[in-house]
């Protein structure tokens, strides 16, 4: 019986480095009309750098449980990455500034005035590993 | 305006993923001091509020699409809504003014999820 040919294992539509390649093409400015309407046409939106990117693509990589569930992936005007998770009544933000590599969470309950913000250094592996017992909790229970 | 009409916001192409547009679409920046710019959907409509915008914001990636929130939906997040004819005439804002970092997060998902609820208003097809 012929061997069946070998093919790459297709990605998850959620692949964090791959969604992170996509902003390297990204200027300053790229965020122009989104801002207050008085100011459109004046550039917005910063870039993130490349070394940033490599930077969060290798900690996620090494880091991020690969079973874990994978969040929604954003460019923040201010040149820094937004990860969004949402289960539920959960919903979670975690923003990271790829120049002090820190990442600000924010979770609230959309269902109570229950919320929990915590600054987290993601250039230390304890902090993913917090992220990813947080976010592996809620999306068992989403509540 | 009543408490029915829909508030039109524009959706970056970037801050689309898997169907789903970000909770930043709703969020002003504190460059913006709290001022959300939408368009006043009794005044144009969503296909017409997106051809106005590629007219005047020359930015390189035109919006993927257009979703709405209420005028109720702001007011039941504490959000007031304000028309501002002076900067085009269907101009409108989403004031978040006078709140911490934390309640604009909030509100700005909550006003995501009622958007995301309601679905796309508008798509162009790009051929």
């Amino acid at each position: 019986m012929a061997t069946p040919p070998q093919t790459e294992k297709a990605l998850h539509p959620l692949d964090v480095p791959t969604r992170l390649d996509e902003f390297r093409a990204l200027r300053d400015g790229w965020a122009d009309g989104m801002q207050y309407a008085g100011d459109w046409g004046n550039g917005y939106g910063k870039a993130p750098s490349p070394a940033g990117l490599d930077w969060l693509a290798a900690a996620f990589i090494r880091h991020y449980p690969p079973d874990a569930p994978l969040p929604h992936t954003y460019p923040t005007p201010e040149g820094g990455i937004q990860m969004e998770w949402s289960y539920g009544s959960n919903a979670i933000t975690l923003e990271i500034d790829l120049a002090t590599r820190r990442g600000e969470w924010f979770w609230y309950a959309r269902n109570s005035a229950a919320e929990q913000e915590k600054d987290l250094d993601l250039a230390d592996a304890a902090a993913w590993a917090w992220l990813a017992g947080e976010i592996s909790r809620m999306a068992e229970c989403p509540g | 305006m009543t408490p029915e009409t829909l508030l039109h916001r524009m959706v970056h192409p970037t801050w689309l993923q898997n169907g789903l547009p970000t909770s930043q679409t709703f969020r002003p920046t504190p460059k913006d001091a709290g001022r959300l710019s939408v368009y006043d959907g009794s005044q144009i409509s969503p296909r017409d509020a997106w051809l106005h915008f590629i007219r005047i914001a020359p930015g390189e990636h035109s919006p993927v699409g257009v979703i709405a929130v209420s005028v109720a939906e702001c007011l039941h997040s504490g959000l007031p809504v304000q028309p501002d004819p002076a900067t085009f005439p269907e101009h409108t804002l989403i004031a978040f003014t006078g709140l911490s970092k934390n309640q604009i997060r909030r509100k700005a998902g909550d006003l995501t999820d009622a958007a995301n609820a309601r679905g796309w208003q508008f798509r162009p097809v790009i051929v």
